[in-house]
This record gives C-alpha cells, sequence and structure tokens, in this order.
C-alpha cells in the first residue's frame, strides 16, 4: 500500500464518524420525512399509503395555520426587540469604559439557562408578584416575547458589540469634524455598517424563533395539554409534537414538520434578498 | 458654544447612560436572585401576602426544600440527584465525542486536498438549513427501532454528536495552521493520527476550548430530544418539567429544581467567560 | 486560562469521557437475590408509593419494584414506552384508550378477585364494550365542586347542608361570599376558577342529551350503530346546557388566575373557594393544613340531578409483561381496601371499594376530624360516566374543551348555539377520520 492510499484511507477514516452521523441524521431524515409524509404511519400498526391525505388534512387544518399566526407574531415581536434593544445597549456598553467585565457578566448570564429554568422562574415570579400576562390569552405571547427577549438579549448584544469593533473609528474622527453629534454619528455611520450583523442576527433569530416549543411545554399547567390560555401559545411545533407522540399520527406530523420547514426556507430566502439589496442600496 | 454647557450636557448623557446600563443589569439579574432565594425560602415566606426580597430574618429560611429534594423524598426513579448525574455523563460524553469527531471532520476537510472536497464542506455546511422538527421523528425511529437504543445513554448521544457549526469553525481555524510544521512530522514519519493528538488538537485549543463550551452547555440545557427518548434515564431540564405536578402546590422545591440545573452552567460561564464569548462571536463573523 | 492549563483539562475531558464509556457500559444490573423485577408507570408520584412498595417487597421476598413516575407527559412516554416495546408490567389506566387500541393490556382475570364490594359504576368504567375488563379499579374521581373555606361560610351565615340547590340560589350564596372594599372594589372572590376549567363543565352539556338505558351515555350512540339513541352536539338541550354552565362557572367577576393562584390565593383569602376535582383535598391537606374546608357540589338542573362527572382509575397489566402472575399479585395488593383508604387520607383519591370508604371515615373519626368522605356521596347519586371508548375519548378531549372554550372566551366569545354546532362538526370530522 503505498503512501498515497495510506493518506486517502486516513482522511476517509477521519471524515467517516461525522459525515456518516451528518448524512444519516439530517439528510437521512429529510428524505425519510418526506417519504412518511405520504404514509399513515406510527410506528405501531401497519402503515399505510394514503398520497396527499396529510397534507389535504393539514390544508384544513385551521389550527395550524393559526399556530403560524402565533409563532409569526412571536418571531416578529422578538426579533424587532432583540434588534433595537441589543443594538442600543451594546452602543451603551461601548461608551462605558468602567466595570465592563460585570457588565458584560450579567448581561449574558441568562444565556446559560435552559430553557425549562427560564419558564419555571419566571411563571413563579409573575405568580408572587401577581402579574397575570400569562394567563391573559390577549398577552399571554407577549409575555413569552418578553421571558425569550431577558433569555437571550446578551446574544444579540454580544454579536453588535463583535460587529462595532469592527468599525474603523477613522470614520467617526472624520464625521465628528464635520460637526455631527452622536446621534447623527450613530444613525449615518454605525448602522449602516452594522448591516450584515443586522442581517446575521435577524436571520438565526428568525430560524430559532420559528422553532419555539420548550418555552411552551413548560409553561403549561399540569393535567391539561399545552398552549397556554385558550390556546394563544399554540406553536406549529407544539402541534407537530401533539400529532406525533400523543395521538401517534406520525405521517401527519412529517407533513406538517415538512410545510413548517418549507415556509422558514422561504421566509429566510426573503429575508436574504432583502438584505442584499438593502446592501446594495448603500 | 459655551463650555460650561457643554459639561453640563456630557455630564446628563453619562449619567442617564450609567442608569440605562445598571437597570439593565438589574433586569438581567434579579430573576436569577430569585431563583436562589426562593429555593431557601420557607413555604410561609414565600405564601406571604407581600412579596419577600430582601429579608434577613433567619426565619424565612430553610434548607428543607433542599433535603426534600435531593433526600429524594420527592419522587423515586425521577429525583434530581440520579438526574444530576445522569446529566453530567451525558454531557461529557456527548460534548468529548461532539469535539472529537468535529475536530477530525475539520482536519480532513481543512488539510487535505482531494476531488470533491468543496462540495463535502458546502454539503456540511448545507445541513444548518435543516430545522429540527423534520429531523425529531425520523432520528426517534433510526434510534429506537434500528439502534435499539431507547433510554440509553448511546441513543441520547449518538444523533448529537453532530455540529456543522462547529466543523466549519473549527476547519476555518485549522486553516492557519502553517503547512509547513505538518510537513516536517510527515518527513518526521508521522502518520495521521500522531500529527492529528499533537499537532492539530493542541494548537487548536482555543478554538476547541470555545466550541466545548458551547457544546457543553447545549448539551446539558437540552429538553427536547431527552424528553422524547428517555423513561428513567432523566436529565435535569426534563426533571424539571416533570415537576409540574408539584409546582402548583410549593415553589420551594421548584426553585431548588432550578438551582441544580443553572448553577453548574453559571459557574461553568464565570470560569470559561472568554471561551463562551469567542465561541458565539466566531460563529457570528465567519458567517 | 493559560496554554497548558487548557492543555490539562482538555487531556483531563477526554479521559473522563474514556471512563464515562466504560462506567456506562457496566451500570445497571439487576440484583440476583430478587430474581421477578416488575415495573410500575405511575402519573404522578405519591407520599405513600414507597411504604407501599417497602411492605410488599417484604412480604414477597423474590419481587422488587421499580416505581416509575411518567409526569406531565404521561400519552407520550406511554407511546414511547409502547413503540420500543418497553411497557412497564403495571399501568395506570389513564391512558387506556392507547394501550387498548394497540391491544396492548392483558384483560383481568377476574376469576382471581373479589369486586364484591367494588362501587357498580367503577366496574362499568373499567369494562371494555367487548365486556372484558381491561383494569382493576382502585379509585374514583369526582368533579366540578367547590372546597369552601368554612370560615369564610360561617362569616357570611351560610352552612354546608343549607346551601341553596338550585342554579340561581346557588348563585346568589356564592355571591354572598365576595368581600369588597369601602370603594366597591372586589377584595375576594367566591371561588378561583382556572382559566382552562373547562373540561369540568361538559357533563353538564351532555347530560341534556338523552341517556341510554342504564343510566349511561355512550359513544356508541354518536356513530348510530343502531345500539341507541344518537348523541349530538347541535340539539337545543345541548345550546341550554351551554347557556347554564356559563352562567355558573364563567360569571363577569371570575378572574382566570392561573392554577398557581389557586391555593395561595385561599391562604391569602383573595378566594373564598377552588372549584376542581377531589384530588384538590391532598393539595389543600399539604399546602393549606390551617384552613378547614367543606364542599359544596354543583347545583341541581331542572330534572333534579346534579351534574358530576366521574372517572375511574385503575392498574392495568402490560400484554408484553413476563410476570403476569406477580403483577397481577401486586395489582391485587394496590387495589385492597387499606390502601386505597390510605391513598384517599393522603391525597383525596376516592376509593373504589366500599369496605375502603368505612376503613377511611373509621379512621377520620378516631382522629377527630371532619370525616369528609360524607361530602362526596351526595354527589353520587347522580353522575356522567366516563367512556372507555377510545374515540369518545379523543373527542371529549378535543371538541367538547373547544367548545366551553368559545362560549367562555374573553377575547372571542361564541354563543352557545354556534359553539355547539361547530363542535358537532368537528366530532363528525374526528370519526369519520377527516381531522
Amino acid at each position: 500500500m503505498n503512501y498515497r492510499t495510506r493518506d486517502k484511507l486516513s482522511s476517509l477514516a477521519f471524515l467517516l464518524p461525522a459525515l456518516l452521523l451528518l448524512v444519516v441524521f439530517r439528510y437521512g431524515s429529510l428524505v425519510f420525512t418526506s417519504v412518511i409524509s405520504f404514509f399513515d404511519f406510527n410506528m405501531l400498526s401497519e402503515s399505510r399509503f394514503i398520497g396527499f391525505a396529510n397534507y389535504l388534512r393539514a390544508a384544513e387544518y385551521d389550527r395550524f395555520w393559526w399556530s403560524l399566526a402565533h409563532v409569526a407574531r412571536y418571531a416578529v415581536e422578538y426579533i424587532a426587540g432583540g434588534l433595537i434593544l441589543g443594538l442600543i445597549l451594546a452602543l451603551l456598553l461601548e461608551a462605558k469604559a468602567r466595570f465592563l467585565v460585570l457588565f458584560q457578566t450579567l448581561y449574558f448570564l441568562p444565556l446559560v439557562l435552559s430553557v425549562a429554568v427560564v419558564a419555571w422562574v419566571f411563571r413563579l415570579l409573575l405568580a408572587e408578584m401577581q402579574i397575570g400576562i400569562l394567563n391573559d390569552p390577549r398577552w399571554a405571547m407577549e409575555g413569552v416575547v418578553l421571558m425569550s427577549l431577558w433569555h437571550n438579549l446578551g446574544y444579540f448584544i454580544l454579536i453588535y458589540i463583535a460587529g462595532l469593533s469592527s468599525v474603523d473609528p477613522v470614520l467617526y474622527e472624520v464625521a465628528q469634524i464635520d460637526g455631527a453629534n452622536y446621534l447623527r454619528r450613530a444613525w449615518h455611520i454605525t448602522v449602516p455598517l452594522l448591516r450584515p450583523v443586522i442581517l446575521f442576527l435577524s436571520i438565526t433569530g428568525l430560524i430559532g424563533a420559528f422553532q419555539l416549543f420548550g418555552i411552551i411545554l413548560v409553561l403549561s399547567p399540569y393535567g391539561e395539554s399545552a398552549g397556554g390560555p385558550e390556546g394563544a401559545l399554540e406553536v406549529p411545533l407544539l402541534l407537530i409534537y401533539r400529532q406525533t407522540f400523543e395521538y401517534q399520527k406520525m405521517g401527519y406530523g412529517a407533513a406538517l414538520s415538512l410545510i413548517l420547514f418549507v415556509i422558514i426556507l422561504l421566509i429566510t430566502l426573503i429575508q436574504g434578498k432583502f438584505g442584499r439589496l438593502a446592501r446594495g442600496v448603500t | 458654544m459655551d463650555a460650561r454647557f457643554h459639561r453640563w450636557q456630557r455630564t446628563t448623557y453619562r449619567t442617564l447612560l450609567y442608569l440605562t446600563i445598571v437597570s439593565v443589569a438589574v433586569v438581567m439579574a434579579f430573576p436569577v436572585y430569585w431563583m436562589y432565594l426562593t429555593s431557601f425560602k420557607t413555604d410561609e415566606a414565600i405564601s406571604a401576602a407581600e412579596p419577600v426580597w430582601l429579608s434577613v430574618d433567619p426565619n424565612h429560611y430553610t434548607f428543607g426544600h433542599y433535603k426534600a429534594v435531593l433526600g429524594q423524598a420527592m419522587t423515586t426513579g425521577d429525583d434530581f440527584l440520579t438526574a444530576t448525574f445522569n446529566s453530567t455523563v451525558y454531557t461529557i460524553l456527548a460534548t468529548g465525542g461532539t469535539l472529537l469527531i468535529s475536530a477530525m471532520a475539520a482536519y480532513v476537510l481543512a488539510k487535505k486536498r482531494f476531488r470533491g472536497d468543496m462540495l463535502v464542506l458546502y454539503g456540511i455546511i448545507a445541513t444548518m438549513m435543516i430545522p429540527a422538527p423534520v429531523v425529531m421523528i425520523p432520528t426517534f425511529w433510526i434510534v429506537v427501532d434500528l439502534m435499539r437504543g431507547y433510554d440509553t445513554f448511546g441513543g441520547l448521544i449518538v444523533p448529537g454528536l453532530t455540529n456543522a457549526a462547529g466543523i466549519f469553525l473549527l476547519r476555518q481555524y485549522m486553516l492557519s495552521i502553517p503547512d509547513d510544521l505538518l510537513d516536517a512530522a510527515k518527513i518526521d514519519g508521522c502518520g495521521d493520527i500522531r500529527i492529528f493528538l499533537t499537532l492539530i488538537l493542541p494548537l487548536s485549543a482555543p478554538i476547541l476550548a470555545a466550541l466545548g463550551i458551547l457544546s457543553l452547555m447545549g448539551h446539558w440545557n437540552a429538553l427536547i430530544w431527552p424528553l422524547i427518548l428517555t423513561k428513567d434515564l432523566t436529565l435535569l431540564p426534563v426533571a424539571m418539567l416533570n415537576l409540574r405536578e408539584i409546582g402548583s402546590q410549593s415553589f420551594g422545591p421548584v426553585m431548588v429544581g432550578a438551582v441544580l440545573t443553572a448553577t453548574p452552567m453559571i459557574l461553568a460561564f464565570l470560569v470559561a467567560r472568554r471561551y463562551f464569548i469567542r465561541g458565539l462571536t466566531s460563529g457570528a463573523i465567519k458567517m | 486560562m493559560s496554554g497548558s492549563k487548557l492543555k490539562v483539562s482538555v487531556v483531563l475531558v477526554l479521559a473522563l469521557t474514556a471512563l464515562g464509556w466504560l462506567f456506562v457500559a457496566a451500570v445497571r444490573r439487576g440484583s440476583p437475590d430478587r430474581p421477578i423485577r416488575l415495573e410500575w408507570s405511575v402519573d404522578t408520584w405519591e407520599v405513600y408509593y414507597p411504604g407501599w412498595i417497602a411492605q410488599y417487597e417484604q412480604e414477597h421476598p423474590e419481587v422488587k419494584i421499580d416505581l416509575r413516575v411518567m409526569g406531565s407527559s404521561a400519552t407520550q412516554k406511554v407511546y414511547t414506552m409502547l413503540v420500543a416495546g418497553q411497557l412497564s408490567d403495571i399501568v395506570t389506566s389513564s391512558q387506556r384508550n392507547l394501550l387498548v387500541e394497540n391491544d396492548a393490556i392483558e384483560s383481568v382475570p377476574e376469576a382471581r378477585f373479589d369486586f364484591s364490594d367494588v362501587l357498580p359504576v367503577c366496574m362499568a368504567m373499567a369494562r371494555r364494550p367487548e365486556g372484558d375488563m381491561i383494569y382493576v379499579p382502585a379509585s374514583l374521581n369526582l368533579k366540578p365542586m367547590v372546597y369552601m373555606d368554612k370560615a369564610d361560610l360561617d362569616e357570611a351565615g351560610l352552612g354546608v347542608e343549607a346551601f341553596p340547590d338550585d342554579f340561581d340560589g346557588w348563585l346568589k350564596a356564592m355571591k354572598r361570599l365576595e368581600k369588597r372594599d369601602a370603594d366597591g372594589n372586589l377584595l375576594r372572590r367566591p371561588f378561583h376558577m382556572k382559566a382552562t376549567f373547562f373540561a369540568y363543565g361538559y357533563p353538564w352539556i351532555l347530560s341534556r342529551v338523552e341517556p341510554r338505558p342504564g343510566g349511561q351515555n355512550s359513544i356508541n350512540d354518536f356513530l348510530g350503530d343502531g345500539r341507541s339513541r344518537p348523541l349530538r352536539f347541535d340539539v337545543p338541550e345541548v345550546m341550554e346546557g351551554l347557556r347554564q354552565w356559563r352562567r355558573v362557572f364563567v360569571g363577569e367577576d371570575q378572574v382566570a388566575d392561573g392554577d398557581l393562584e389557586r391555593i395561595p390565593g385561599m391562604k391569602k383569602d383573595r378566594y373564598a373557594g377552588a372549584a376542581g376535582g377531589n384530588w384538590m383535598e391532598g393539595e389543600l391537606r399539604v399546602n393549606a393544613p390551617q384552613i378547614q374546608w367543606v364542599i359544596i357540589p354543583p347545583p341541581r338542573a331542572a330534572d333534579g340531578r346534579r351534574w358530576v362527572h366521574a372517572q375511574g382509575g385503575g392498574w392495568a397489566v402490560a400484554r408484553q409483561s413476563r410476570h403476569k402472575e406477580a403483577a397481577w399479585d401486586f395489582v391485587r395488593f394496590l387495589t385492597s381496601p387499606r390502601c386505597q383508604a390510605e391513598a384517599y387520607l393522603a391525597h383525596g383519591y376516592l376509593p373504589a371499594r366500599r369496605s375502603a370508604w368505612d376503613l377511611a371515615i373509621d379512621q377520620q373519626r378516631r382522629q377527630g376530624v371532619d370525616a369528609t368522605l360524607r361530602y362526596y356521596k351526595v354527589m353520587m347519586d347522580a353522575g356522567v360516566w366516563d367512556e372507555t371508548d377510545p374515540t369518545w375519548k379523543r373527542i371529549a378531549d378535543e371538541v367538547i374543551i373547544r367548545m366551553l372554550e368559545g362560549v367562555a372566551s374573553q377575547t372571542h366569545p361564541v354563543a352557545p348555539a354556534e359553539a355547539a354546532t361547530r363542535a358537532q362538526e368537528e366530532a363528525a370530522n374526528i370519526v369519520t377520520g377527516k381531522r
């Protein structure tokens, strides 16, 4: 066996575990999900091929489309809040010099907590303070938005700070000489240069937001199905979970998750196009 | 412009700045503080008409909830002591495994040329677009039916060993490892394994640490997959979910559970803060 | 962290990882001296379970009982266990529909049990339409009723025995339990109702429908298979029932607090009582022992019957079990009068055996406490029994709750007539498989 062959085999061996796992658990899953979405499949009884029946049911499944509206509302509010608040706080932190480490620590601390911990702490804290927002069907989702922002704002701030550090300070000096005050400098220089960061945050934020689920599970009281007061917190992933594991309709769940995937994909592509357009304008 | 006017403006701005930053910091910290506080509060203090947040009265505090939760007086087979152990084992194994496998793949993708190497790289990156719900059902079938891994550590760990973003980041970092070093080692007769273990891994230590801490936290805090897959093998976040029936009666034990789940990660964060930050920002910047 | 410390930590982590794999491989060995290992799944952990297990293991040295608490995701847990072929030997009856559909439960060998003193309603609920019993009855759950603070009742000059029975009288009496301050603001509400208290309401609605001979409403009627009269939602009786239910349980002053506020609210005197089912006894005993409570049953409808919903609970043995004999023995122990009485005294689960009722009342009298069991007997004269038919269960879980949610909604209220019609459509969709 000559050197080149040995080298190739070695490379293969090193690459194989990761490649195999990814192919099986990602691409394989995609194929599998697509296939079973055409079947009545539940791992216990015989699978029947039912063609597009699952998709037709999905079209009539009002609750699912409502859940998309719920999660879209969550996504918009969460991302807007994160982008705006994150930017403001990142700029404020930049201006500040003392005790930076202390504030950094406190801002990033909630990021390391599990979704289960965040949900429980807020649920009990709000109950003790007698703030019933999570029980009010009109504002329950806003409550969840606030919880998620508390949890993840640190990430927004962090990425902004990283982006800000790549802004050439010379630009600021030039603007200052020209007489621009702080706000004008921020708006006309910083924000446009942060466009890639903003785009990154909004795309990743959106993909994550549409998969909201864990918090809702933990928030629901024992003995009742999850989904918040009057179903105000029902989100697509919750319904998929329910169809798959509580109603044992895996084929249907697969169809629903594919629909969700396509929607997320479309929104991401639109955002990407939009972001590139905006960058071109600048 | 009047110089005095400017100074007054500056002080006002700075005061507002400090005020905002500090108030946000308080808002961030308060729930965590409350969590620790409530885990020690007696039941009367918790259900008092006016919330008790700053009392130093020793009558308001107790270790009782800790004794209940850790002394297995709360639940058997689902107790937090076992859950902590399970979580620790799972997290260490999963994190170590992920780092190893990702580093191995990244080494090949960074330092070896072969036909289709870009294709493989893009293929790996593309998997990041596939969201969790699509993957959930088939993974369950594969692990339970094919691997017979229901309720086992293996079943928990194997699906979580893949980390496309990690492979990408590691590869980008490894590109900067000088090829001369590798060539020198090859001339000395080192095989890939030696090179990997003695050169690549140590030189990639910073990025491995960054990824490691992120992976550690992700695994420790994982909720959905362990919930679906396990029966006996409870992990801490799942144990917290199962507290829903007790939670309506007493806040104290629930917060003890939260403290147990959160504290290791808080400690890890305090120790490895720089690597944590680096791991998060690398991900963004490389995009 | 400096460079060498980092290397050391990395090596340590890898070493731990390797050790971990070895350890995992060695863990989980059964004990050879107790060859029969029974796995017992329960929904919630009860404080008396360890005592029971200890006693049983002492009396049966060859058996080891493993308790598994399934918690809030019981359906998903049972399903995944079933799929993986690892269903526990003894399972709670709460997921019986799923298990019956998949033929996973062993029929009860009735000849080996003595069911002479089990309440007839419990026996009926444990039976499948095909005639065999799928679980051994252990407990009975009744709802809805209001647990009222006796002190508040006395303050308002009301008594349990004298509490009005009819809708209007009942509502008026409840109003007397309100407390307002000088400005007229509501300080204390009559009782706490969860925002999702709806499930308790549905017997009210269903009781309006013509019952099958024998006193049971069956989904088979709905399917129109000729066994009895059809059960429909979009009939005047159901709509009238919805209207009355809305009056009683969804008054304008009812604040939909979450369930976390239920008992703390009673302790803080924001509520004079709390609506729920008999499991609340346990919660009250543990978390509010200082409150002396009584039970106010729901009012009677025009035909004199109190609409109470009953649900049976018990223990079943899995067909997958490798130790069925031992499992049935353990089930017999679990459903003995002594255990049933203990379960009631600890958590309020009403016993399925008459002898257990007597035991519990005796115990309470000996302890000098109020014999609270007698309040439930009042509600036993009329009841709508939970169905064992899986299709019915699925319809009930979704359709009826949504119907009630629509009627009681604060944001998008639906008229009772329309809610009933929609419910009928949904139920039809479920039955024909479109849903």
